[in-house]
């Protein structure tokens, strides 16, 4: 594949990752549901997954995964892991994704911010003897994925046609190089 | 890809590779306190004043929401007001007899705000962490403004966190309520230390924060009581007002105490904060103590460094 498509694909998921980072950090700050704040970059990582395939959504979610780490002052590259591995589970399931039906993508998202959940308190709290799990998984994790899933209503038609616009490039780059 | 012809790399490979990457990046970032490097750039020129706008427009969305109420709601508001300044008016003038015993009184405590001849600079928060398990937050100044790590963090009368990360334009602060947060702190009536930690569950459920390790043989200390930042604590400046306790109980097994702080900061409706420039230790006397330091209660602390 010639390079600027390669490029102007990397860029239009970097424009999608960019613009769920703003949403997420600066407008949905201001939206908290009951404190709870949805999880727009779980919501890209997760559906360009399984819009493309692993390796889009493993680098995806590195990108995803970089941008948090940036900003958390934690130690660097957490993040960047917990949304490769998202990206790339979602990946798994590009299969069954025909983009006819809403409820797989809903499911995937909820499903991908409840593993994304899981994640952080393992690496984050339970090291630190935060054992109380069920607490964790039913005041943190459940109300986010709610949240979560909403706003991936709202975010699946964007997206969608994110993916018809890198299907056309790989076309054109495809006629390009017969 | 492999349709076109173009070498095909396995998706297998490409989350192999990512993931050993992010090790070393892990492995990098504990031993040297790496937290970006050339990325903090684009940080600095593409989302830091992104977001400065985007915060901007939020602030003013949320203004207008808040100013779109009606003038029957409004006028309500002003009668109730209105009572509420005569009955204010009457209490003042009583108070104002009482302040002059109050400052002979101050005098004699020395409870007069320390922190009103520090330094400091005021920033807008720009942004919240991006996640519901943290509580941190990005400010508007950065290196350039002279901010650096482990610098204490207040806004209005109290306490609300330390700089864990420092770009030229922004900083990153995490608040004394975020679950990994430690602060060495003291009981101002006794001088009794204790540990102040957040704790996400307490925060969630009572909008509190926990202390524990307090010392308290002859059991003075009660509700109501203010706890302020210690005097051995690494990383923040001594007497700055972290909250009023709320509950005090016997920690298992100790002869100590534990309980529950209501911070004096509304960390919910946070947009200005005001950076104190001044540091507890500077550099090298930090390197000096931490080499032949004993495990004391204040090593728990977690400053701005890495973890």
């Amino acid at each position: 594949m010639k390079l600027q498509f390669i490029v102007s694909k990397v860029l239009l998921v970097l424009l999608a990752v960019f613009v769920g980072f703003f949403a997420q950090t600066a407008v949905f700050s201001h939206f908290a549901l009951a404190g709870v704040l949805p999880n727009v970059l779980v919501t890209v990582t997760s559906m360009l997954g399984f819009m493309r395939g692993r390796k889009a959504g493993a680098l995806c979610g590195f990108a995803c995964g970089l941008l948090c780490d940036l900003f958390s002052g934690d130690l660097f590259g957490t993040y960047a892991m917990i949304f490769v591995l998202v990206g790339y589970l979602n990946g798994l399931f590009k299969k069954l994704y025909f983009g006819d039906n809403i409820r797989l993508p809903l499911m995937m998202v909820a499903l991908s911010d409840l593993v994304y959940g899981g994640m952080v308190y393992f690496s984050r709290f339970l090291f630190r003897s935060r054992m109380d799990t069920g607490y964790y998984f039913l005041n943190v994790c459940v109300p986010e994925m709610v949240y979560t899933v909403l706003v991936a209503i709202l975010l699946y038609f964007p997206m969608y046609k994110l993916d018809q616009l890198l299907v056309t490039i790989d076309k054109r780059s495809v006629r390009h190089s017969a | 890809m492999d349709r076109r012809g173009g070498p095909k790399v396995p998706s297998r490979f490409v989350l192999l590779l990512l993931l050993i990457f992010c090790v070393m990046l892990l492995f990098f970032s504990y031993a040297t306190g790496f937290s970006g490097g050339p990325l903090k750039l684009a940080a600095d020129y593409v989302f830091v004043p992104m977001q400065r706008g985007m915060a901007g427009v939020g602030n003013r969305i949320y203004e207008a929401m808040r100013e779109g109420r009606t003038k029957r709601e409004l006028a309500i508001e002003n009668e109730s007001l209105k009572r509420r300044v005569d009955e204010l008016e009457k209490r003042l003038t009583s108070i104002e007899l009482q302040e002059g015993e109050l400052n002979e009184l101050r005098k004699l405590y020395k409870l007069d705000q320390r922190y009103s001849k520090y330094k400091t600079v005021g920033a807008y928060v720009i942004s919240r962490s991006a996640s519901n398990w943290f509580n941190t937050f990005t400010i508007d100044k950065g290196s350039v403004d002279g901010i650096q790590v482990d610098m204490n963090v207040i806004a209005g009368s109290g306490l609300v966190g330390i700089v864990t990360e420092v770009g030229r334009h922004y900083a990153v602060v995490r608040s004394i309520i975020d679950d990994t947060s430690n602060v060495s702190a003291m009981v101002l009536s006794t001088k009794d230390y204790c540990i102040v930690g957040g704790n996400l569950k307490r925060m969630s459920e009572s909008s509190m924060i926990d202390f524990s390790s307090l010392e308290d043989a002859s059991d003075k200390v009660e509700e109501g009581d203010r706890l302020v930042t210690s005097n051995i604590s690494d990383k923040y400046l001594q007497g700055l007002l972290i909250g009023y306790i709320s509950n005090v109980s016997e920690e298992k097994g100790a002869k100590k105490k534990k309980g529950s702080v209501t911070p004096v900061v509304d960390f919910k409706h946070l947009s200005e904060v005001l950076v104190i420039k001044e540091l507890k230790n500077p550099a090298e006397l930090q390197k000096k103590q931490q080499g032949g330091k004993a495990k004391t209660d204040k090593s728990k602390e977690t400053g701005g460094g890495k973890q």
